[in-house]
């Protein structure tokens, strides 16, 4: 289906007769509304389902006063909503016509043929088959869907939509039939001489369903607390993962504390090292003079002459004591020669003094090839009393640095959430057990209504007037029990199909890398790549809720030539958003803009001011095929009031005229 | 035995067909019509269980 045209005449807020028509154009595929709040988005929308269903949304006010109150002022009784549609190549036109309340109307739908118009004979069927009523109230978004994901009815919600656009009413009216005709057949078994026991059997049957029925819808909502629990406990888990950044802090508060403690260590060790080595390397350093001094006044005694090396006394003394030089001539004591080598006895040196000059040298020596030595040792210390004093900065930064990130935080809010978190998983485990006792008792009571379904099977078949009754009944259940198995296999892989759409659009538009569990009784989350559920907030509820009707609509377009006789076939239809971003921040409200016109093929998107941000517009701007502006009059005159104007492609708009000729709403194109 | 429960399953999905079929017509032109959409399900049933009874 593709909408062309929208009339309304004394419709709720339209006085007289309105029309829009809509973009039609695949590349230009949206139409945008721009409309402030209680200016007709909603009458708007809710005059589309009027009008093809007879219906509103279950929070369309006074639903029952659909004529414009100043039309009634006027005389006028009556009001009506046109809708022009293509639709298999065929045009037509809807018109629902009401006499005052929202039941009391008259619906007709025209086929066009080269302007030549056939009334259809069966409208509601034709409406039916172009888009069936269940899956209507998921092509016309008014914010329902946002809230379908909270609260302690949304897996039956969830649930709902998805038979809905599965088209599984069919399947889901013959099971309740085949229920209740199962009893009825049960309850018409005749009396007989066994209608005694028969009769309290039966009874029994009837009391073992109830308790059944009970035990389920007590287990359903208490796996819908255990859901609400599991998401405050994700909520606490979020918080208290901030608040862990905290826990961070802290630990690396203690651990450059450890840190500066140590390296304050290895300063002072450091610095005794440092001590130590000038004192055992100072002597190298300050005796480098002395020890090059002593050297050369060694060199030069030596070759003065003054140390007598090539004379020793002992030697001169033998020679001296032999009478004989050691060039072989006689020494006489006395004589010339004698005296002159007894001269040498002045000069020369003991092994004493010979070995003292020796040590002295030695001693030297050592100095020299320590002295070598020592400014490296005393540069080593020295990195490494520098080295710890540099560590010793850092950590004092580290921490200067902690503390004011902690100053900020409260420790005790943090240990409370703790214990709310520790709190509510108790009560999901106990709730978790609740929840085992209520299937044990589900299964205790089937079994004991299969063990009565026997017994009165039996005595049935005792009674030949009972016989067919119970046949009857038999058959009911098994067909039902059939078509049970059959829903639940449809839904299933129904399931699979959103689940996968879902988190699709989920990575398109969302900022966060999760995943959409949705397990088979429809309980709906969000986890993280671990498996660790996440909670929502208001805005990806709003995501989520929009990523679920586009993946409705997506499911629907698969399905519209689905050739399953039991179930409806889906459809394509124009998807109306109302107030689409309401919940969400500049940046997921312009990836949804972008994600909007391939949401369907044809989108009429209300928005307000404050939704109509500028990354929004800037995401929509090429796809808008037509643009309007709802304008509200009022008979009152301003007063004090501001005047309301904004710009359209440079043109200004007052969308709030005062003293105006009628109270209401009407459409003003925006030039493109 | 397995041939008699195919033709079970046979017959029970022809019975299926026309319940279908019923809640077609009624689903399209005759909601809101419990009472009478249920007495002809009762007659689809009854036509299915007389030749055995």
């Amino acid at each position: 289906m593709w909408l062309q045209q929208i009339i309304l005449s004394d419709f709720r807020c339209f006085f007289g007769e309105h029309s829009i028509e809509l973009s039609q154009n695949p590349e230009q595929n949206v139409t945008l509304i721009h409309a402030e709040n209680g200016v007709g988005k909603t009458t708007l929308l809710n005059a589309l389902l009027w009008c093809f269903y007879g219906e509103t949304t279950a929070k369309f006010e006074k639903r029952d006063e659909l004529v414009n109150y100043d039309a009634l002022a006027a005389g006028r009784r009556h009001a009506y909503v046109e809708v022009l549609f293509e639709h298999g190549d065929k045009r037509y036109r809807a018109r629902r016509y009401t006499r005052g309340g929202s039941t009391d109307n008259d619906f007709t739908i025209m086929r066009i043929d080269d302007g030549h118009h056939e009334r259809l004979p069966n409208p509601d069927t034709f409406i039916n088959t172009v888009i069936p009523k269940g899956m209507a109230g998921h092509f016309l978004f008014d914010g329902e869907h946002a809230e379908v994901f909270l609260g302690e009815d949304n897996r039956g919600s969830i649930r709902r939509a998805v038979q809905d656009i599965l088209g599984c009413s069919l399947i889901k009216t013959a099971i309740a039939d085949l229920g209740e005709t199962a009893t009825y057949y049960r309850k018409q078994m005749p009396a007989s001489k066994a209608s005694a026991s028969m009769d309290t059997i039966s009874s029994r049957i009837d009391a073992l369903t109830t308790q059944i029925q009970q035990a389920n819808d007590a287990r359903e909502g208490l796996i819908g607390e255990i859901e609400i629990i599991d998401q405050q406990v994700a909520d606490i888990e979020d918080k208290l993962r901030n608040s862990a950044g905290a826990a961070q802090l802290q630990t690396r508060r203690d651990k450059a504390v450890g840190e500066l403690a140590r390296s304050r260590k290895r300063e002072a060790d450091a610095q005794s090292d440092l001590l130590k080595c000038l004192g055992d390397n100072g002597r190298f350093l300050v005796s480098t003079r002395i020890t090059e001094v002593a050297m050369d006044h060694l060199d030069q005694e030596e070759t003065k002459g003054k140390i007598p090396s090539p004379y020793n006394e002992e030697f001169v003394t033998d020679l001296l004591e032999m009478e004989r030089c050691i060039c072989g001539a006689e020494l006489k004591p006395g004589s010339h020669s004698y005296e002159l080598v007894a001269s040498h006895l002045e000069k020369a040196a003991n092994a004493t003094l010979r070995s003292r000059i020796g040590k002295v040298r030695a001693q030297l020596s050592q100095l020299k090839v320590e002295r070598g030595k020592a400014p490296g040792r005393l540069e080593t210390a020295h990195q490494r009393l520098a080295d710890a004093r540099q560590d010793i900065s850092r950590h004092e930064a580290d921490l200067a640095e902690i503390s004011e990130a902690l100053a900020g935080i409260n420790f005790d809010e943090i240990a409370e959430r703790e214990a709310k978190r520790n709190e509510l998983r108790k009560l999901a485990n106990a709730k978790r057990i609740q929840v085992g006792e209520m299937q044990s008792r589900i299964e205790r009571a089937e079994g004991e209504k299969a063990t009565s379904e026997r017994d009165l099977r039996k005595l049935a078949d005792e009674d030949a007037g009972a016989r067919v009754f119970m046949k009857r009944y038999t058959l009911c259940e098994t067909l039902k029990g059939r078509l049970e198995r059959e829903l639940v296999d449809e839904e299933k892989a129904a399931r699979s199909v959103l689940r996968h759409s879902i988190t699709d659009i989920l990575e398109k538009t969302s900022r966060k890398a999760f995943k959409l569990q949705m397990t088979e009784d429809y309980g709906i989350s969000l986890v993280n790549q671990s498996g660790t559920q996440l909670p929502k907030s208001s805005g990806e509820n709003q995501l989520l809720g929009l990523a679920f009707t586009a993946a409705l609509v997506e499911f629907a377009r698969l399905r519209q030539n689905a050739e399953d006789y039991r179930l409806l076939r889906g459809t394509v239809a124009p998807l109306v958003l109302d107030s689409p971003f309401g919940q969400l921040d500049e940046d997921y409200r312009r990836t949804t803009a972008e994600h909007v016109p391939q949401m369907a093929g044809q989108v009429v998107l209300m928005v307000s001011k404050s939704q109509a941000s500028g990354g929004v517009m800037d995401a929509l701007r090429d796809r808008i095929g037509k643009e309007f502006v709802l304008v509200r009059h009022n008979k009152a005159s301003r007063g004090e009031r501001p005047p309301e104007i904004r710009q359209f492609n440079g043109v200004d708009e007052e969308t709030a005229v005062f003293d105006a000729a009628f109270d209401g709403s009407t459409f003003v194109e925006v030039t493109r | 035995m397995t041939d008699t429960n195919s033709d079970a399953d046979q017959a029970q999905s022809r019975v299926i067909e026309q319940i279908v079929e019923l809640q077609r017509e009624f689903y399209f032109e005759n909601k809101g019509k419990d009472t009478e959409r249920r007495r002809r399900l009762r007659d689809i049933i009854e036509r299915a269980t007389s030749g055995e009874s």
